[in-house]
């Protein structure tokens, strides 16, 4: 699949409230999937899933979203950041768009920003 | 109290009608902003840094409070002893703090940036290839009769452009009627919702699209696999074309869509073309739709002030440039910086992990007057007060209008401006 | 007191053609000579012996601060590279080039012994930017003209003949944007411009406001009389640049009727020949125009060789100069309501048939008008040549054979399509002096300036003359002491205090049409539209009339 990191109004809202917030996390800790794709990959809207590309992976909550099939959206955030790399090109600019993701169904449990930054610390 | 015409600190739309409603310096209500507008005046409180603080230790957990002086006295030994100490954010606060941040840049040898490099660094580097062709907002209220958003989605990340610059306003000898508007996007999102034709385009094929465009207005012929190599369709190609040599003031508006893309600069660099070549033909503008409400802020004083826009580099006692290399979100992955101030922004939340990971080695001050993630990892974190809304300032929107910031509510806390000044003089000291 | 022993003095303004004359200076002004000998252990005695004494330069027309500017800067990073500035302990770091960063502009004009500089053109809605830039040259006196010719205020009070609208707005505008004077670039064509066209002539007509470029120019200069304003009308004439455009100027001048009009960069509007083959000089016409028309001042707009960045309100001709430049940047910006700027970086070749006779006719025009108080040493810069070069025009106005020098040197067109070969005048100090401080501060009514009466600001200059070499003569002076502080010695910054921004103050106020017109069509309230108090925080204010309105 492809992934997508965007801005949404809501995210938006949140982000300016605060960061360290059940609201920020339940809005940038969701990944947008087309219908089909969700029913493809046996799941249902709300259930976990795990975004895993070259750099890293992440817990989100499926969510049905406005998107072509093949396309995972998460909106911006610390936990699309996790699995974009830090290289440039000499752009200066991430792969913020377009990079290649596999989706999987987990049971494994949607981090908060404490545990983001907890792990930021390890080696 | 009432106070009106207020300028809001959000978006690059520098919204300036917003009316805020103030009652023992606490903000009441909030007029005409849009939903991101009205929890930034009204939240704008929530999640302060109550106090300057440090950690006497990186490892420690817990902060400790301490006196602005303190705070001052242990960012300006941080940054006087670091080699290759790195300044980064300030597109979110204003015009004289961004100068001040630059002077202290200067002082301590260090490198600059700020957010277009992941958010409109592309356009800027177009603008050094190859110009730009724009209008200010007013010009597209007033005559905009085609106007084209690729990879842009105002609805949701510039709320109230749409009606007040380029949707439904009305202007001199333009109104909604009179203006043809087309999305070009991946998914079909708000905005193409509410324009009058959406082509959707495959991810990443927003240069080979460009290019087409290009060649088919100088004469050539487009593929009949079009459609194939990008997701759009001969037809839908040619009427477009078609639209933009009759129409009679087009632009385009264009964001992270393209610049975050695959091409990134190379996609703006072919947008700004395709416009140039298009004024053969008719008058024609493009506008990139800057995030950040101060990031043009940031490019104008620094561009006055250094010659430079972003990814600044003081090493040498003069600015050099170099997107790449002096970035940010590079300098941090390769692990090249020793310290760190950031300033109005937070990577922890914002840059990819591998670049945000290196924050939790190095000595980090944050300033910021809410508590963002890079705050819960920096080693001193001090407080400020809100460009904007507690502190004046000049802001810069999207098409380079000067805007004056108004302060609706007294912080206790000093302002960026005041607290990179006590820096200079702090490192002048020593 | 400072006090500046020994040196001979040129005064144009007040007649004092080299004699030796002690000046005296206390609180940043020339004061008289104190009566009773001094014997003050405070006092800063520069012994000025074998050296030139002038007023320190004014510069009448220069872009290096404002929303074009900055912009050449950003666009042309490639260009900073080739001229870095490291910091010192007294000054910023900065580049420089063709459009050098503003603490480098400060330093630079300092050094050359520039007290006084004006901003050519700024957009009204964008002026807020230009005070900003202004706050961030050191040294320096500061002012800017204010944009009008393309404005929509003016063509439609023009269009519904509302002479007393249109000054109510004038003055309006100057007191709300801080500015100096009202300048005109390409009337009407700016507007044109928007809908991708342009004006050819002066009777021909603006787009939906069916005002010619004529009407603009004459009411304009009426206004300019009624407001009392210290400056003339600051005017680029339309079809800048284009050949044959010699008429337009004249036509410019006649249509003005007597009225005080300052020309700018006028070697750019004195072209003959119909097309870029048969490009030939006008500067006899134009010279001959100006010597019998009292009301005409110019300056010149001297192209100098090499690197240079165009940059001017004139959208169409920057368009023209893009497709002529061999290169591929350009920029156009339109301005709601008010005005457009189009920027193209441009190189001036010798070898080019074209820019060898430009070169040739700024020179003519400098030799052949003959009142120095008429004409002024510019080089739009950067658009024709930078600043940091004046000495090199000044050595071609003061010496034949270094003129006969570079026109052998140079695409022969130059002999030919010019009288430049034919010219012997060589311009003494005197007269260098008068069309860099005295003419220029006199046109632009800055009575302090350009002069160094009593009374005067104590903006002065100290040169060691070397008449076989001028060019480093005027390129770093010995001594400049502005508001009576002594900023540069030997060539070097010794002092970086902040000079003043100049503008006026004059009769206008918004009415409620201005305010609801400016609700319908701009896309800012108009409250946030005036530039406010905190962007001048070291001012000089002329008041225009008694009846001055001050709640701008």
């Amino acid at each position: 699949m492809k992934l997508i990191t965007a801005r949404t109004l809501k995210q938006g809202m949140a982000m300016e409230e605060s960061k360290i917030s059940q609201t920020y996390q339940n809005i940038c800790a969701t990944g947008f999937l087309n219908e089909k794709d969700i029913a493809k990959s046996d799941m249902k809207e709300g259930e976990l899933i795990k975004a895993k590309t070259a750099y890293g992976e992440v817990v989100v909550k499926c969510s049905k979203g406005v998107i072509d099939e093949g396309n995972l959206l998460i909106p911006m955030g610390p936990w699309a950041n996790i699995i974009i790399g830090g290289n440039t090109n000499g752009t200066g600019m991430p792969d913020f768009k377009g990079i290649d993701v596999r989706i999987s169904k987990t049971d494994e449990k949607i981090l908060d920003v404490k545990e983001i930054i907890q792990k930021l610390k390890e080696k | 109290m009432e106070i009106k015409n207020v300028v809001c600190p959000f978006c690059g739309c520098l919204c300036d009608d917003i009316t805020v409603k103030v009652e023992d310096n606490e903000i009441k209500a909030v007029k005409n902003g849009c939903g991101i507008c009205i929890t930034k005046f009204i939240k704008h409180h929530v999640n302060a840094v109550q106090s300057p603080m440090l950690k006497k230790e990186k490892t420690d957990e817990n902060f400790v409070n301490v006196s602005m002086d303190e705070a001052i006295e242990k960012t300006g030994e941080i940054l006087k002893n670091a080699k290759y100490p790195l300044i980064f954010g300030l597109s979110t606060t204003e015009c004289e703090a961004q100068g001040k941040a630059l002077e202290l840049a200067e002082l301590t040898g260090a490198t600059i940036d700020q957010l277009p490099s992941v958010c409109h660094g592309p356009s800027i580097m177009a603008l050094q290839s190859v110009g730009q062709i724009t209008a200010t907002l007013g010009e597209v209220k007033n005559r905009a009769d085609m106007v084209i958003f690729w990879g842009c989605n105002p609805i949701e990340a510039h709320p109230r452009h749409f009606n007040r610059y380029s949707g439904t306003t009305a202007g001199m000898w333009s109104d909604r009627n009179k203006r043809y508007i087309v999305t070009i996007d991946v998914r079909e999102t708000h905005t193409a919702k509410k324009s009058d034709k959406f082509i959707k385009i495959s991810p990443g094929k927003d240069y080979e699209l460009i290019s087409i465009i290009r060649a088919a207005i100088k004469g050539q012929k487009i593929p009949d696999n079009v459609e194939e190599m990008m997701g759009v369709n001969k037809d839908d190609i040619e009427n477009l074309i078609n639209k933009m040599k009759g129409a009679k003031y087009g632009v385009v508006f264009y964001g992270m869509g393209m610049t975050q893309s695959f091409g990134k600069e190379l996609n703006t660099d072919g947008a700004i073309s395709l416009v140039k070549e298009l004024n053969e033909w008719t008058k024609f503008s493009i506008n990139p739709m800057l995030g950040h409400y101060n990031v043009a802020g940031a490019v104008h004083v620094w561009g006055w002030q250094s010659g430079y826009p972003f990814s600044i580099n003081f090493s040498l006692q003069y600015p050099r440039y170099n997107p790449g290399e002096f970035s940010a979100t590079q300098i941090l992955a390769r692990k090249e910086c020793d310290a760190a101030l950031i300033i109005a922004t937070d990577p922890v939340a914002h840059l990819p992990n591998e670049a945000a990971r290196h924050l939790a080695e190095i000595p980090v001050i944050t300033i910021d007057p809410k508590f963002s993630l890079t705050a819960l990892i920096s080693d001193v974190v001090i407080p400020c007060a809100t460009a904007g809304i507690e502190a004046e300032g000049t802001a810069y929107r999207m098409d380079g209008i000067p805007l004056r910031l108004k302060r609706v509510v007294r912080s206790e806390f000093l302002s960026d401006r005041e607290i990179l000044e006590r820096l200079i003089e702090k490192i002048k000291e020593k | 007191m400072l006090i500046i022993k020994n040196g001979m003095m040129y005064d144009p303004a007040n007649k004092i053609d080299g004699e030796t004359i002690d000046i005296y200076i206390e609180n940043g002004k020339i004061v008289e000579q104190p009566a009773n000998e001094r014997n003050n252990n405070e006092d800063i005695i520069i012994d000025a012996k074998g050296m030139i004494v002038m007023p320190g330069g004014v510069d009448i027309h220069s872009h290096i601060a404002g929303a074009k500017v900055t912009k050449a800067r950003v666009m042309c990073p490639d260009d900073h590279r080739k001229d870095v500035i490291r910091k010192t302990k007294i000054s910023r770091s900065g580049t420089g080039y063709t459009v050098p960063t503003t603490f480098i502009t400060g330093y630079r004009y300092a050094k050359l012994g520039y007290t006084f500089v004006a901003e050519a053109a700024s957009p009204p809605i964008a002026t807020r930017h230009t005070h900003e830039e202004f706050n961030d040259i050191p040294i320096i006196d500061k002012t800017a003209y204010i944009l009008m010719g393309s404005n929509h205020f003016v063509l439609d009070n023009i269009k519904n003949n509302n002479f007393d609208g249109l000054k109510n707005y004038v003055g309006f505008l100057l007191n709300a944007t801080k500015g100096y004077a009202i300048k005109i670039v390409n009337p009407g064509g700016v507007e044109n411009w928007k809908w991708g066209k342009n004006v050819k002539g002066l009777d021909d007509v603006v787009i939906n406001y069916g005002v010619s470029p004529r009407e603009i120019l004459q009411n304009l200069a009426k206004v300019r009389k009624e407001l009392n304003l210290p400056h003339a009308i600051h005017v680029h004439c339309n079809n800048l640049g284009s050949p044959g455009n010699l008429r337009t100027t004249l036509e410019t001048i006649d249509a003005v009727k007597g009225e005080p009009i300052h020309i700018t960069h006028i070697q750019f509007n004195s072209y003959a020949g119909e097309n870029w083959g048969s490009f030939a000089s006008g500067a006899s016409e134009i010279s001959d125009k100006i010597n019998s028309s009292n009301n005409v001042t110019v300056d010149v707009g001297q192209v100098i060789f090499g690197n240079a960045t165009t940059m001017t309100a004139d959208g169409p001709w920057q368009h023209t100069v893009y497709k002529l430049s061999h290169q591929n940047k350009w920029v156009n910006i339109d301005v709601e309501m008010e005005t457009g700027s189009g920027i193209v970086p441009y190189i001036f070749k010798e070898n080019t048939a074209v820019n060898a006779i430009q070169w040739a006719i700024g020179l003519e025009l400098f030799l052949l008008v003959k009142d120095p108080f008429r004409i002024c040493l510019t080089t739009d810069h950067p658009n024709a040549g930078l600043f940091y070069y004046y000495p090199m025009v000044v050595e071609w106005l003061m010496s034949k054979k270094k003129r006969d020098e570079m026109l052998n040197k140079i695409n022969p067109k130059a002999k030919e399509k010019t009288t430049l070969a034919n010219i012997e005048r060589e311009y003494t100090l005197q007269e260098i002096a008068t069309i860099t401080r005295a003419a220029t501060a006199r046109i632009m009514g800055l009575k302090n300036k350009g002069h160094i009466g009593t009374g005067a600001d104590a903006d002065i200059s100290i040169y060691k003359f070397d008449e076989n070499n001028i060019v480093k003569s005027f390129s770093s002076a010995k001594y400049v002491i502005k508001d009576g502080r002594v900023v540069v010695k030997d060539g070097e910054i010794t002092g970086t205090h902040f000079g003043r921004t100049y503008y006026v103050k004059t009769k206008g106020e918004a009415n409620d049409e201005i305010k609801e017109t400016f609700e319908k069509f701009y896309s800012i309230s108009f409250e946030n539209y005036a530039v406010e108090d905190v962007y001048v925080p070291r001012k000089e204010v002329t008041e225009c009339c008694k009846e001055s309105i001050t709640n701008q």
